[in-house]
């Protein structure tokens, strides 16, 4: 299942350091992946300008009209599709979906985050019907802590538990790694681990979020 | 994912392991038309942001020559035919003209009775 496309309305929600962490380190494991960034501010486009070395496909310059195409001709070769969607409600994220395998939704721990993830959950279940076919979804909870849930995370996580939407277990938790990537334009194993700080907490926080999207999009059971 | 693992008990060795059973795959294609799509995104407020698509075109304008009518009139009159103009959005030559159709009259003047 290798058509990944990361999307919630909200801004700021995580979606293209999902992406990019996901992205990255399945490619370090030997995985060929393509990006593609449709987020107007192209952060993804602008990571692959810099010294990476990292086996990475980055696509920009993709419109409304031809995404469908682009994620067509891309899964043929490749065996992950990571789409990074914009942050808002738009037909270009809606088309996306509808040709997505799995549909990752990125939330921080807050109302308006979570708000906007049902949105997207709304219209998901709706294509679902027209395409006349399940399209997988998970949450995924980003710029969590690492040590210690807060109560607003908790509140939201037993909401959801409520409402059976499914979210992965593992979150992608607040690392200045990430965000040291997006700035040093490398991957997490070509920072350095003098400058940057909890380096190789983030390098085994990617790896596991990395394992349970294999798990999750291969079906395959994962022995605890 | 850097660390010596010459045992594979590593979470990276794991991923990669599982990487290797993936094959790329086409996308699925949809059934559904894009317009049934884009329909159903519309309702949940997921809209076209780009431009220069489904432009609706200003209704033809008239070609020809033309000629200048200016009216005097009572105010109520006027207020009457400006707020019915307003009303339908109608420069006000249209809204003669609709105004005459309603009234049956035709290019040539006929009256239709």
């Amino acid at each position: 299942m290798p058509v990944i496309v990361v999307a919630n309305p909200k801004g700021g929600a995580g979606k293209s350091t999902l992406s990019l962490v996901l992205g990255t380190s399945l490619a370090s494991q030997g995985a060929s992946v393509t990006l593609i960034d449709c987020d107007p501010n192209r952060p993804i486009v602008d990571w692959k300008a810099g010294p990476s070395r990292a086996n990475v496909r980055v696509i920009g310059d993709v419109t409304e009209s031809t995404i469908i195409s682009v994620m067509q001709e891309e899964s043929k070769a490749r065996q992950f599709v990571i789409v990074d969607l914009e942050g808002t409600a738009s037909r270009l994220v809606s088309r996306a979906i509808a040709r997505a395998s799995l549909v990752l939704i990125p939330l921080q721990g807050s109302a308006v985050d979570a708000r906007q993830a049902s949105r997207a959950v709304g219209l998901i279940r709706e294509e679902e019907e027209l395409v006349e076919r399940e399209i997988p979804f998970r949450l995924v909870f980003t710029r969590t802590s690492a040590a210690i849930p807060t109560r607003i995370d908790k509140k939201i996580i037993a909401s959801l538990e409520a409402a059976s939407i499914p979210a992965l277990q593992t979150h992608l938790h607040e690392r200045s790694a990430y965000k040291a990537m997006f700035v040093d334009k490398l991957t997490l194993d070509e920072l350095d681990p003098a400058s940057v700080n909890g380096l190789e907490a983030a390098r085994e926080n990617a790896m596991k979020l990395a394992l349970e999207l294999v798990s999750v999009a291969t079906k395959a059971k994962e022995a605890a | 994912m850097s660390t010596a693992d010459p045992f594979g008990f590593s979470t990276a060795n794991r991923v990669a392991a599982k990487i290797a059973e993936i094959e790329p795959e086409s996308t699925k294609a949809a059934p559904a038309s894009l317009a049934a799509l884009d329909r159903v995104a519309e309702q949940h407020g997921f809209q076209s942001r780009e431009a220069g698509e489904e432009k609706i075109v200003r209704r033809r304008r008239e070609v020809g020559p033309s000629a200048q009518l200016n009216v005097k009139c009572p105010i109520p009159v006027y207020n009457r035919f400006i707020r019915f103009c307003d009303e339908e959005r109608l420069p006000y030559w249209e809204g003669i003209e609709k105004l005459l159709d309603l009234a049956g009259v035709s290019q040539t003047g006929e009256r239709k009775r």
